[in-house]
């Protein structure tokens, strides 16, 4: 018995499927999500259209307000509440959410009424939503959690940072539990700064959705007679930026190497049987991970199945915990099976920053 | 536990450009509030802002950044700039280079909200008829409008190889990110973590506040009776944190001593405070608690303070929550009266403010302040700097989205705490 952070509840609003379980079937399946045929994001990847009052009926008034990343991560933490039987009280809960581009589409919308209709007639209801920590605050409201609470930003790692904050403040009993994650959308102006900025939706391709992942110790899972899906065995930060522009996303194989090395030497978690990768075709990153690990191991396909976004850490986190809890699951398409009990999450963010989280059987 | 220390700390503010010359300010009751030039503020309900004027690449500044090895690049906008400009100064008063943070031990967590968004905007609102955004944006400037951009920068004039993030959750990022920063040294994910947060004016921010009615077109007054709203502000503040043990080994000179961190959500409104002050009162308890400290060892608060009208009498009724009748002559005055609210920059800038408190004897006041509020039943340090040994203090930031959070901050010479 003791405070060592394990995953048990998985809330998973994403391209693919919507729910832990409708998500593994469409995974079992070798499924893809389907590409949005026309208009500014063709050929990206969305989440279906859900229905957010039908998670929280009490809070129809506060949705009135919301912008739609709000509404995703409400909806994801949700889904994670509702896939956690027996949680209980929630209020000492932590929350920790990832979101690189936070409401980009509302915030267009903001100053481009500023331009047009001058500041006398900029909407006070949209305001709020503009900040990246508006989500959490709404999914504080909607649950009752007041524990602590922390948005994180740092491009593609920022759903990693969460949960990687959650679980420490598992292990060190800040506290007992957190929801964490992440989540990104995909509109119209993300397609077009992607496509100024030299990368369009096409490639990669991008997504969207939102996950969250439920953290909590041992002890209290079970408490309430859980059988947790994986064990978090820790996670390790760095910044393996090249020297030169803090805006290129160009990764150090010799840095990634360095870190995979470190996390999976620190974590004791045994032989890493799966690799999820925040960018799965990126050269330097498979490169960095066979260097760190001295082999190749199975990877995962999510993005070519789901399409990435800087938030899909959270995803990942929990398509590993999935394949932790259930051997049948295969890694990808190709129905590769994992080679050994622990995965391990890599993520590389514009700017350098590094993250490698390793979970293991539980 | 492991003692976390501050060894270095650097802040450009809107009444000094470093340490040294905000504590002239803060000392002398200066007030940084006045008209936006920066872009034109005319229209909107108030025009007034906290805007550091005029280059801030001062020959100090630039000299104490080149002791440091921090190059003060400016095509990253003025936010990088002023980050970059108070991480020079810390690492200075760390007795650090920018060559000695690659060790892979050194990490960097950095709070904000606003990055780029003023270069962003100007070229959105300064499109010519028939012109598309799309068409003539430089890639700079969409790369450096989100949030972690600042943090890239610093990562990339510093070289630091250890964990990096960045917070933005409004109002209280920095504070989060200090408290993080604490964090990951107790959990042993890093010996060292530069800290801080930095924001600079832009008309997003303005607007925002200004169609929300929380502005003043007056200096802001924190805890006046008369007290109308808040004045937009903006800085920076860096802050090198380290493992105690570490800084000894080294004979760095600890500034401070960082006991504690409180963060919670009020889950009550997404701009609003719960009005019996309970979301305030669970953050500074959470940070006492956190410090295993009774509250009657604390001597001062640096109050979150906006000058708003909810703020500032849920914060004291948070106060007496906390504290009790001792809050009534808690000395607890804010900052940003003098500074305007420098947003996700806040937090650390208050820090920053506190630690000069304690080096210098004296504590910041609330100037402009006149009118006692009936319902603020605290002492708000009116308008002059008082004489004080300040051995330990709260600080405070309380952000939208109902995210509360607090430090707890010592003297080095103190001994307290766990």
């Amino acid at each position: 018995m003791t405070a060592e952070p394990v995953i048990t509840a998985l809330g998973l609003l994403t391209p693919l499927a919507v729910g832990r379980e409708a998500f593994a079937e469409a995974w079992r399946a070798g499924a893809s999500a389907t590409p949005i045929a026309e208009g500014p994001t063709a050929g990206g990847y969305a989440v279906p259209k859900f229905i957010l009052r039908k998670a929280f009926p009490e809070g129809r008034a506060l949705m009135r307000r919301m912008d739609r990343l709000s509404k995703m991560i409400c909806m994801a933490g949700a889904l994670a509440r509702d896939d956690a039987p027996g949680l209980g009280d929630v209020q000492g809960m932590a929350m920790g959410v990832g979101t690189d581009l936070g409401t980009l589409e509302m915030t267009w919308a903001f100053l481009c009424r500023l331009r047009d209709k001058g500041p006398e007639l900029a909407n006070p209801n949209d305001f709020p939503n503009l900040v990246p920590n508006a989500g959490a605050g709404y999914l504080g409201i909607l649950m009752g959690a007041r524990g602590p609470s922390h948005t994180f930003c740092q491009h593609s790692t920022c759903a990693d940072d969460a949960i990687a904050w959650a679980a420490d403040g598992v292990l060190a009993g800040w506290f007992e539990a957190g929801l964490a994650g992440g989540a990104e959308e995909l509109g119209p102006i993300r397609a077009k700064a992607m496509e100024r900025a030299g990368c369009p939706i096409t490639e990669g391709p991008a997504g969207e959705g939102g996950t969250m992942v439920l953290v909590e110790s041992r002890t209290r899972a079970e408490g309430r007679g859980v059988t947790p899906l994986a064990t978090w065995r820790g996670s390790w930060g760095a910044s393996g930026l090249r020297k030169g522009s803090p805006l290129k996303r160009e990764v150090d194989p010799d840095a990634v190497a360095e870190l995979v090395k470190l996390a999976v030497a620190k974590s004791g978690a045994g032989d890493i049987g799966v690799a999820l990768l925040s960018r799965e075709d990126d050269p330097a990153l498979v490169e960095g991970l066979r260097r760190g690990l001295g082999r190749d191991v199975p990877l995962t396909d999510h993005g070519a199945r789901c399409g990435i976004h800087p938030a899909d850490g959270a995803l990942r986190a929990a398509l590993a915990s999935m394949l932790l809890s259930d051997e049948s699951l295969p890694v990808n398409r190709g129905g590769e099976a994992r080679s050994g009990p622990a995965a391990l999450l890599l993520s590389a963010g514009r700017g350098g920053g590094l993250r490698v989280s390793v979970l293991s059987e539980a | 536990m492991t003692d976390v220390v501050i060894t270095g700390y650097g802040a450009i503010t809107p009444i000094g450009l470093g340490v040294e010359d905000f504590a002239a300010g803060l000392r002398g009751g200066a007030c940084g509030v006045g008209t936006i030039d920066l872009f034109d503020a005319s229209a909107y309900r108030s025009s007034l802002g906290g805007q550091i004027r005029g280059d801030i690449r001062t020959e100090a500044v630039r000299a104490r950044c080149q002791a440091a090895g921090v190059p003060l690049q400016t095509r990253y906008g003025r936010t990088a700039v002023f980050s970059q400009a108070a991480l020079g100064e810390a690492l200075q008063m760390a007795g650090l280079h920018a060559d000695d943070l690659g060790d892979g031990e050194t990490g960097l967590a950095f709070g904000g909200c606003t990055a780029g968004t003023f270069e962003s905007e100007g070229t959105l609102l300064g499109l010519e008829e028939g012109q598309d955004y799309w068409d003539i944006v430089p890639p700079m400037e969409l790369l450096i409008t989100p949030v972690g951009t600042t943090a890239d920068v610093l990562l990339t004039v510093t070289g630091v190889r250890g964990p990096v993030t960045t917070i933005s959750t409004a109002c209280s990022s920095a504070t989060n990110a200090i408290g993080l920063g604490m964090r990951w040294i107790q959990a042993g994910r890093a010996s060292r973590v530069i800290v801080g947060g930095a924001d600079g004016l832009c008309r997003l921010t303005h607007c925002g506040f200004n169609a929300l009615r929380l502005v003043s077109d007056d200096t802001p007054r924190p805890f006046d009776a008369r007290r109308n709203g808040m004045v937009i502000g903006e800085g920076a503040a860096v802050l090198v944190l380290e493992d105690a043990e570490r800084a000894r080994a080294r004979g760095a000179t600890v500034q401070g001593r960082l006991l504690g961190f409180g963060n919670g959500a009020e889950a009550h409104h997404a701009t609003q405070p719960r009005p019996d002050g309970s979301g305030a009162a669970a953050a500074m308890q959470g940070a006492l608690d956190d410090a295993g400290l009774d509250p009657g060892r604390i001597d001062y608060i640096n109050a979150h303070g906006t000058a708003t009208p909810q703020n500032d009498v849920t914060e004291a009724r948070g106060a007496h929550l906390v504290f009790g009748d001792r809050a009534t002559g808690l000395p607890m005055s804010s900052t940003k009266s003098q500074t305007g609210h420098t947003l996700g920059a806040s937090g650390a800038i208050e820090v920053a403010a506190v630690l000069l408190g304690m080096k210098h004897g004296f504590l910041p006041p609330t100037v402009s302040w006149a009118e006692q509020d009936p319902e603020i039943d605290i002492d708000p340090v009116p308008n002059e700097a008082r004489a004080a040994s300040l051995g330990v203090a709260l600080s405070n930031s309380f952000a939208f989205g109902g995210n509360d959070a607090s430090l707890c901050v010592a003297h080095p010479d103190v001994e307290v705490g766990r």
